[in-house]
């Protein structure tokens, strides 16, 4: 149920009610519907008095006249309806349900199959097409933190550590919030009864990984309560396990129940009250075409537009904006940013909101904001819809192999390197690769840098560039994805002949040609030095045995062997965490901390995650808990505009 | 008291509170003991089992006695008939011993008698049925308090509501003791999934029994059109794999996965309608993840087990760290 009731003011339908109900709604303000207001109740003129909205119909009337009724106004039954009373709503509905759901992933799923099971009617719009549905949901790992009760006290704690931005006294404000931070446990803690009260085989970390899992994580060993992470909390996974497995089990349940999905039907905007921001429903498009935005993100346009309405309430659970890369700009300072997840993620629902009136959050915040560990983007390719990631690391551990073998650097639009390419990345594993692979000193967060005590934020060149030669090449595949692998069904060459034949990668007979091919001339202005001249400082650091460059110790092997090879990459990220602000009833507030009527969200957008995420994190709070929260409240909603 | 007679106070109680549920009819286990406030024996004399309409419904001897406790034994009562809550009493009447006069005694029992609970259960429904197509599921059913179910109806519903088959039950068979039947159904003409529902109504037996229902959920496909052989294969030795997990989900979603398992040979064979598929094939320490396998025509692939179990997971979650799986 919605928290707060409609304000009463000069302009709210009110004022056209009959004095005894006028009476009644100072007691208790209720919402007058228009079926309600074209009945016309009591239409005295002098009620109409000053309502700007239908002065059209009514005569001005002398303030001492304000509790006569209207002369010249026909009986209530023969007025004709006042269409400008309520002009944001439609004469006529194309669709509606109790409860309309924006989205397909988890938190779409979540909040649908709550919302059905409490009695309400489903309706979910999707934007992308039914093959390529699923969000970012569809193509994550799957697994989820379900935190037993015995040690929630404890990953409160590590949650109030993280939130705070690692207990820093720079980001003293930041923690969230006590309440949230117990609801998002609880929630979490919820998630296996509610997979396995559904018929699910919910399977255990150490049966998928052989408990692995416990052995990785927590991914902040220093913070306070991290051991009962680590000792004791639950990783979980829906079986069969597999690409997708709970997303799948979950449309399993979605199917099952018959609620309704539209495809390729994006959200414009929302149908609301401008005064009191109740939201009666939402406008989309249906019908339209696939295209390819001008920054490679997917959107359907050119559709009808059809008027949906929610009797209910309308839950947004559309992910987040990490294919809008003017959002990355504008929000997260970063000149180009790719996630490998869905590629109709691109914010415009979260923009819907905000001029809605929803306030909103961690829009510069970000999962692993320069790369997952050793991989970079390669960007969006014409062949495949979602960017591709790349291997730029083997593995750090000694003697465990890796992904890339051979040799390989990074250089930036100087020419020059700019790290140890071996160094850790993530805002994840941070820490954690710290200890692991001996770093010192390094602790990285959300794009942050403190090193050695000295905060900096990490300056990352945009384009970069992987140089390497033929054997690297040979030494296996190294483009990748998740949504370009798991959903479109894209693998890499072995020896990345096919990405060479499509131009991915630039090949070259010589250095030189190489930067040539770049359009990387030496220019001394810029401070551009020829990157045949990096290329013999590396190999004669290889040739040392010491980086003295950037500090490397891993894999210094030389590039010497033709052909030559580079691609283009980006900064990646697993997804963005900005969005609406949300209480722990899924409403979503607006800027002055009040709930909009009836507009309920959940997932990935406007999610606790600040300065650090704890892997498997946004799956158990942020959507299945959030998103059970919303299809419930919403589900509870009272109908409005029924008599 | 009785004139010239001596009188002993008594006091009697339930040795075991007769507190809990019953089911409707069965038989509850009571057990009363009187005692002397001097301490006689009352071997021999009665104890009354009064229900709320104050109808003796049992009469019972104390037949065993210490001394200072005097005991009936254990005895059964039938519950009544209608579920509801009960409050009898256990009734000492005055009764003479020896030419004393013992006097009456008497304690209320409550409890609560409710309709028999019925387990019904469904199994052996096809994960996946082709469109329009028939399919057989069992059923079967038991009474929590043993009723015979022979020759019950059960009803199943479909998505909508609708009666879509009856089924009779047979006799109790198998451990589990379930009245069981077999019923054929016809499975929706739209690939989705659905959830229907069998139903034990309340069947009219002379005893209340609660209605049961439980529901089962399959996947309706388009027909098959083509056979896919998935031969599976040990990492490094290419020895066949056999009892490997095999899934098979088509990219758009539709009713149903496939799954099976390989044969001794490393062999499955899949039939299923022409379309573009990912596969994952799994044992406990080895998978390999095919993202995309196109089927237009009859097809063969073979797969081999390359890579640790989780390396679909990799660039997710343990390359962030720097970690492989366990094992490598």
């Amino acid at each position: 149920m919605t928290e707060e009731k409609s304000t009463h003011s000069p302009l709210s339908p009110s004022r056209f009610m009959k004095e005894d109900e006028m009476a009644k709604e100072e007691e208790a303000p209720r919402k007058v519907s228009r079926k309600e207001f074209v009945k016309g109740a009591a239409l005295g003129a002098g009620a109409l008095a000053g309502a700007g909205a239908l002065a059209s119909c009514a005569p001005a009337a002398a303030p001492a006249e304000t509790a006569a009724p209207c002369p010249t106004c026909p009986p209530a039954e023969e007025c004709p309806p006042c269409a400008s009373a309520t002009p944001w709503l439609p004469d006529t509905w194309d669709e509606e349900a109790d409860v309309v759901v924006i989205g397909a992933g988890f938190s779409a799923q979540a909040a649908a199959i709550t919302a059905h099971d409490a009695g309400a009617d489903v309706l979910m719009l999707e934007k992308a097409p039914e093959e390529f549905q699923g969000g970012n949901s569809r193509v994550c790992g799957q697994g989820f933190i379900a935190p037993p009760e015995r040690i929630r006290d404890e990953y409160f704690i590590y949650l109030k550590a993280l939130t705070a931005g690692l207990g820093f006294p720079i980001f003293p404000d930041e923690a969230e919030s006590d309440e949230t931070l117990r609801f998002y446990i609880e929630q979490s803690g919820k998630s296996v009864k509610w997979f396995e009260d559904m018929g699910a085989d919910v399977l255990d970390d150490t049966e998928v990984y052989g408990g692995a899992a416990h052995g990785i994580f927590p991914f902040f060993p220093h913070m306070p309560g991290a051991e009962a992470v680590a000792t004791e909390s639950g990783f979980y996974v829906v079986g069969p396990e597999g690409p997708g497995s709970n997303w799948y089990f979950l449309e399993d349940q979605v199917s099952e129940r018959g609620i309704r999905k539209m495809y390729e039907t994006p959200v414009k905007r929302l149908v609301q009250d401008p005064i009191t921001k109740e939201i009666f429903g939402v406008v989309a498009e249906t019908g339209g075409e696939e295209v390819v935005r001008e920054d490679g993100g997917r959107d359907v346009v050119g559709g009808t537009e059809i008027y949906v309405k929610a009797k209910r309430a309308v839950c947004v659970c559309a992910g987040g904006f990490e294919y809008n890369q003017q959002m990355q700009r504008d929000f997260q300072a970063i000149w180009a940013n790719y996630s490998t997840g869905s590629p109709y993620n691109t914010g415009e629902t979260i923009k819907m909101c905000w001029t809605a009136g929803a306030d909103i959050r961690n829009m510069g915040k970000r999962n692993a904001p320069v790369c997952c560990g050793g991989e970079l983007s390669a960007g969006i390719k014409p062949e495949w819809r979602a960017s591709l990631s790349v291997v730029t690391q083997s593995n750090p551990l000694e003697g465990a192999g890796g992904a890339l073998e051979g040799g390989s650097i990074l250089v930036g639009a100087n020419n020059k390197r700019f790290r140890d390419e071996y160094k850790s990345w993530s805002s994840w594993g941070g820490i954690q690769n710290r200890e692991r692979s001996g770093q010192e000193g390094v602790v990285i967060f959300n794009g942050d840098v403190i090193e050695n005590g000295v905060y900096e934020r990490e300056h990352l060149p945009h384009p970069i560039h992987m140089i390497f030669d033929e054997p690297t090449r040979l030494s296996g595949p190294l483009f990748s994805g998740s949504f370009v692998v798991q959903v479109e069904g894209y693998q890499c060459s072995p020896d990345n002949s096919a990405e060479l034949e499509a131009g991915w990668i630039i090949k070259a007979d010589s250095i030189e040609e190489l930067a040539t091919k770049l359009g990387r001339e030496p220019d001394p202005l810029f401070g551009r030095v020829p990157l045949a001249e990096t290329i013999d400082r590396w190999n004669a650091s290889c040739a040392a045995g010491v980086d003295e460059e950037q500090g490397r110790t891993k894999n210094l092997i030389p590039i010497e062997t033709p052909p030559f090879y580079v691609i283009e990459l980006f900064a990646l990220t697993v997804n963005t965490q900005g969005g609406m602000r949300r209480n722990t009833k899924s409403q979503v507030i607006d800027i002055e901390g009040k709930p909009i009527p009836r507009l309920y969200s959940a997932g990935e957008n406007g999610d606790i995650w600040t300065w650090v995420y704890q892997c498997m994190s946004n799956v158990g709070g942020g959507c299945y808990g959030y998103g059970r929260v919303a299809g419930e409240n919403a589900a509870a909603e009272e109908p409005w505009g029924e008599a | 008291m009785t004139e010239g007679l001596g009188a002993h106070e008594t006091t009697i109680a339930m040795a075991e509170a007769a507190l809990g549920e019953f089911d409707a009819g069965t038989d509850m286990e009571l057990r009363v003991t009187v005692c002397c406030s001097s301490e006689c024996s009352l071997q021999g004399l009665q104890v009354i089992i009064v229900d709320d309409q104050g109808a003796a419904v049992n009469e019972v001897e104390l037949a065993e006695s210490d001394g200072a406790a005097n005991e009936t034994g254990d005895f059964v009562v039938k519950a009544p008939i209608d579920p509801g809550e009960y409050t009898w009493r256990a009734v000492f009447p005055a009764q003479e011993r020896e030419g004393v006069l013992h006097e009456e005694s008497l304690e209320e029992f409550s409890f609560i008698v409710k309709p028999h609970a019925t387990i019904l259960e469904v199994w052996d429904v096809p994960s996946s049925i082709v469109l329009g197509g028939k399919f057989e599921v069992k059923l079967g059913a038991k009474c929590s308090a043993g009723c015979d179910l022979t020759g019950r109806e059960i009803e199943i519903y479909d998505h909508e509501g609708a009666r879509a088959a009856t089924a009779t039950l047979g006799e109790v068979s198998g451990s589990d003791e379930l009245c069981c039947a077999q019923v054929v159904l016809v499975a929706p003409g739209t690939e989705r999934r659905y959830r229907w529902t069998a139903k034990y109504p309340e069947p009219g037996l002379e005893l209340p029994h609660e209605e049961a229902s439980c529901t089962f959920a399959f996947g309706v496909v388009r027909q098959p059109e083509h056979v896919l052989t998935i031969e599976v294969v040990e990492n490094e030795t290419a020895n066949p794999a056999s009892d490997a997990n095999v899934l098979l989900r088509p990219h758009i979603y539709g009713g149903s996965a496939y799954s099976s398992r390989t044969d001794e040979a490393g062999l499955v064979r899949l039939s299923v309608p022409k379309g573009k598929y990912q596969l994952y094939v799994s044992t406990e320490e080895r998978e390999k993840y095919v993202p995309s396998v196109n089927v237009d025509s009859d097809l063969a692939i073979k797969v081999e087990l390359s890579d640790l179990r989780g390396t679909w997971r990799e660039g997710l979650v343990f390359s962030s760290m720097g970690l492989q799986p366990p094992g490598k």
